[in-house]
């Protein structure tokens, strides 16, 4: 087990405080943060190569916080994958392996020929890395960094610099492996599809901070602030106050329109008390439509105009104005919805706020 | 006149210069008195005495310029500013002045104790390697450490990531990752301490089978009047040099103007 216990780093221009989170062995933890969060130094301090200002590292509660970084095997995965360009990839991979005088007896040997099997890279042993793609640079890097059997992997944005379909295969590759060899890993990336794909746990880095931990489902759908529900793709935010609190039912006035909204109430919510000035968001992917002919009265209902339709990978993004007071409320359609409502911009639509989806965030 | 036009006139000038120069050698060159002061037992030491003399001042220029290129370019230490700027004092320095700063260091207590003690340079062949020595060391640094700046530090983060001490690290990655630029400052600093002369010539003299290089010749026979040898020396040392930078070109090497 891996444990950060409250490290502190400081650099020119970026400071990072508190940094605590706990791998378990054969875990995957992303460390999500937007670009500039500081999320490759806290990497790279983990690795050895910076000193933290404070706090520790520890591996099964021995402290390794001061040794060097060839004495901690958390093999290093940067970016742009840093293979030695002077040596062939079969160098590249046999060298932690050589470069600490280990015996290449025959289970390292099936080792790293498993590794370069399951990676798919065991026809590319004798080129160079000058001469491959970025799916296969990422795939020996991996393989260079397996062939040691790290305590840790630490992986600094391993898709970012792949085109879509090269991004899509080597996260199978990736979870192909993890399933096979059950490493522990810890994984920064900007890209929360990405770290929900590859891990298992899951750290918000904002502004030098720790801001929550946790599973999917609990970061996407309880975010602990404001930062990290924007952060994380709830970009409709509103302020608002508790009215009321009945069992599993929280009604709350929605300041800009003065409309009663209801909530869903959670055990994570329990910190709510009526009277409370909060805010409350909901995912544009959670706004739903009526359609025409099913118009109806009732909760969390609401008219908007349809301002404009912005077409995405997959889906489009609507933008909508209340018709009350013209609060700007965004709405995601998978495409073959949006072609059966048969909608335009400059339409009038009924939305519905569904109150299992709406997020109740602290105020302050 | 366009401006490219203008540019590209420079350059030719400035080559039409250096080739003016050397066509006015072939007023005194006579290919029989070449051949005849060519194979001299004088010009023939002074030759061997120039190689061997270049080439242990780049050897220990190296030896040293390496691993403190090293440190100036990976680590922040006291002082480094400093010392990155007393690397140039050779280029801003007249090799004279630099020959006779040597001279008056041995004049000291510390010098005369060296000279007593462990090795005499006054007018020795270890005086021409110190001041050749003096006068490559920091430009050979400073070449090696812009070889060494071109590497990125994350390839040795990696290298320590999977278990090499700093050394091997700087021993299996680094250091082939910048051989070019290494050898490119070794090539360099060979045709520069060739040609030296200020430094040499106030160290160790201007003996004749003794602390004779090829440059101390050049000045020796112009100021006997012999033209035609020192046209025959001149050809030598151009030879050299130009031999050493085209094998700079040929390998593909980066070079650097400061040299």
């Amino acid at each position: 087990m891996i444990k950060l216990n409250k490290l502190s780093i400081r650099a020119p221009g970026f400071a990072a405080d508190d940094i605590s989170l706990t791998i378990r062995p054969g875990e995957v933890h992303a460390l999500i943060g937007p670009s500039g969060a500081g999320k490759t130094l806290v990497l790279e301090t983990i690795a050895g190569l910076y000193r933290p200002h404070s706090g520790n590292i520890l591996i099964n509660d021995q402290d390794v916080t001061r040794h060097p970084p060839e004495q901690r095997a958390f093999a290093y995965v940067p970016q742009d994958t840093s293979l030695f360009p002077h040596l062939s990839v079969e160098e590249n991979i046999l060298y932690g392996l050589r470069v600490t005088h280990q015996e290449i007896h025959s289970d390292i040997e099936q080792h790293v020929q498993r590794l370069t099997e399951r990676l798919n890279i065991r026809n590319l042993l004798d080129r160079l890395p000058g001469k491959l793609s970025g799916g296969e640079r990422q795939r020996v890097a991996l393989a260079r960094a397996l062939a040691i059997r790290p305590r840790l992997l630490l992986l600094d944005e391993p898709t970012s610099a792949l085109d879509p379909a090269i991004k899509e295969e080597t996260c199978y590759f990736f979870k192909e492996l993890h399933r096979e060899f059950r490493f522990s890993a810890l994984l920064v990336t900007h890209n929360f599809e990405e770290a929900f794909f590859l891990s298992d746990i899951f750290s918000i880095l904002i502004d030098g901070r720790i801001r929550q931990t946790g599973k999917r489902k609990e970061v996407l759908y309880h975010p602990r602030d404001v930062d990290v529900a924007r952060f994380l793709g709830v970009s409709n935010l509103f302020k608002g106050s508790i009215i009321r609190i009945k069992d599993d039912e929280v009604i709350l006035s929605w300041e800009e329109t003065g409309e009663a909204i209801t909530a869903k109430r959670t055990f994570r919510d329990e910190w709510v008390t009526e009277g409370m000035d909060i805010y409350w968001g909901i995912r544009p992917e959670d706004v739903h439509i009526i359609r025409g002919e099913h118009k109806r009265v009732g909760e969390n209902l609401l008219y908007a105009n349809l301002l404009a339709v912005y077409s995405g990978k997959n889906s489009y993004n609507l933008v909508t104005r209340l018709t009350s007071t013209g609060t700007v409320v965004k709405i995601a359609l998978r495409d073959t919805v949006l072609h059966r409502l048969k909608i335009s911009a400059g339409d009038l639509l009924q939305i519905h706020l569904i109150p299992e989806t709406i997020i109740l965030l602290p105020s302050g | 006149m366009s401006f490219k036009n203008l540019v590209i006139g420079c350059a030719v000038s400035i080559f039409a210069l250096y080739a003016l120069l050397l066509l006015s050698l072939l007023g005194f060159f006579e290919a029989r008195g070449f051949t005849e002061t060519l194979l001299s037992g004088r010009v023939l030491f002074s030759i061997r005495l120039s190689l061997i003399a270049a080439t242990i001042s780049t050897i220990l220029s190296v030896a040293i310029g390496l691993p403190a290129a090293y440190a100036l370019s990976r680590y922040e230490f006291r002082g480094k500013q400093l010392i990155d700027t007393v690397l140039e004092m050779p280029m801003v320095l007249s090799p004279v002045s630099l020959g006779a700063v040597i001279l008056i260091f041995f004049n000291t207590r510390p010098g005369e104790f060296i000279q007593s003690h462990v090795m005499t340079f006054v007018f020795e062949v270890s005086g021409i390697i110190l001041a050749q020595f003096v006068t490559t060391a920091g430009i050979a640094t400073r070449l090696i450490k812009t070889s060494l700046d071109e590497i990125p530090l994350r390839y040795e983060a990696v290298a320590r990531s999977l278990g090499a001490t700093p050394f091997h690290a700087f021993l299996t990655v680094t250091m082939p990752l910048a051989r070019k630029g290494i050898l490119a400052a070794a090539i360099l600093s060979w045709a520069k301490a060739m040609g030296e002369f200020g430094a040499t010539i106030m160290v160790a003299g201007s003996m004749a089978m003794k602390t004779e290089t090829i440059p101390i010749a050049i000045f020796m026979r112009l100021a006997g009047a012999d033209i035609g040898g020192a046209v025959v020396l001149i050809t030598i040392l151009l030879a050299f040099g130009m031999g050493v930078l085209s094998l700079v070109r040929f390998l593909g090497l980066p070079r650097h103007d400061q040299a």
